[in-house]
């Protein structure tokens, strides 16, 4: 394939969307999201020519943006710890998780619970946050995860169920501490 | 009861999530990138060949120079062995 100036564009202009919402369900920041998707595009425009069409574009566009958002909230996470000294108290972190809370996808009358279920997401393991983000909220099929996961499609089975229990798992302990306060 | 509905209100506070358009500056931070890295790169080989046309250079002169100091004796030898001549 070569990488010419209007095949770019083209790509650009049919994954933009794409690229922009699987990084806003990860970081749920919109400029982190922005930042995302430059960085993605920058590495499609300079490995188009090595893309070796083992896989379609849109599954090797969606493990590249993965992999960026996946690294991203890595190198946050270890800022913050630099940074952070002292532990904060849960209420304040999660006062603090609700404030930053940025999905312009998400409805008005949605946000304040969306921010505690994708608070609860974060704290999934990465294959089982990956599989409950393409499969809930990409609307993704099994078999299309687990092309763009590489792994099985009973694998993929396997994380979104063990997700959805861990996250009801971990609901039901925030509702025990909402009702103490 | 109570919990449950907690739950299954927080787990369906995604449903009907729309899909957001990126704003137009997008594009033009990445082509700014793009051009960025690309000149970058031009340097990069421009410097490399600069230093590979350097190299060769020297390397030609060197040769260039034992070649004449070759021929310089060479000349000398020949001089010398017409002017020692003792017998004809």
């Amino acid at each position: 394939m070569k990488s010419n100036q209007s095949d770019f564009i083209a790509i650009y202009n049919q994954y933009k969307v794409l690229v922009y919402n699987v990084a806003l369900h990860y970081l749920q920041n919109v400029e982190d999201a922005e930042e995302i998707t430059q960085d993605v595009f920058v590495q499609v425009h300079n490995s188009l020519d090595s893309f070796k069409e083992n896989s379609s574009l849109k599954t090797w566009i969606y493990r590249i943006t993965i992999n960026k958002s996946l690294d991203f909230i890595k190198h946050k996470n270890s800022v913050k710890r630099f940074f952070i000294f002292g532990k904060k108290s849960e209420n304040e972190s999660e006062l603090n998780n609700i404030s930053t809370f940025e999905h312009p996808g998400i409805a008005l009358e949605n946000k304040e619970n969306a921010a505690i279920l994708f608070k609860v997401i974060n704290e999934l393991t990465e294959n089982q946050k990956t599989a409950f983000i393409l499969s809930k909220l990409d609307g993704l099929s099994n078999t299309e995860i687990s092309e763009i996961m590489n792994v099985s499609i009973s694998s993929v089975e396997s994380l979104v169920f063990r997700a959805k229990t861990t996250l009801k798992e971990k609901l039901r302990n925030k509702f025990e501490n909402y009702r103490k306060k | 009861m109570e919990r449950e509905d907690f739950i299954n209100k927080v787990l369906s506070s995604t449903n009907g999530i729309t899909k957001v358009i990126p704003n137009d500056a997008i594009f033009l931070k990445i082509e700014k990138r793009i051009d960025e890295t690309t000149i970058s790169l031009r340097t990069i080989w421009l410097v490399a060949a600069s230093i590979v046309i350097l190299i060769s250079f020297n390397i030609m002169l060197l040769n260039g120079k034992s070649n004449s100091n070759e021929s310089e004796i060479a000349s000398l030898e020949h001089s010398i062995n017409k002017s020692n001549q003792l017998y004809k």
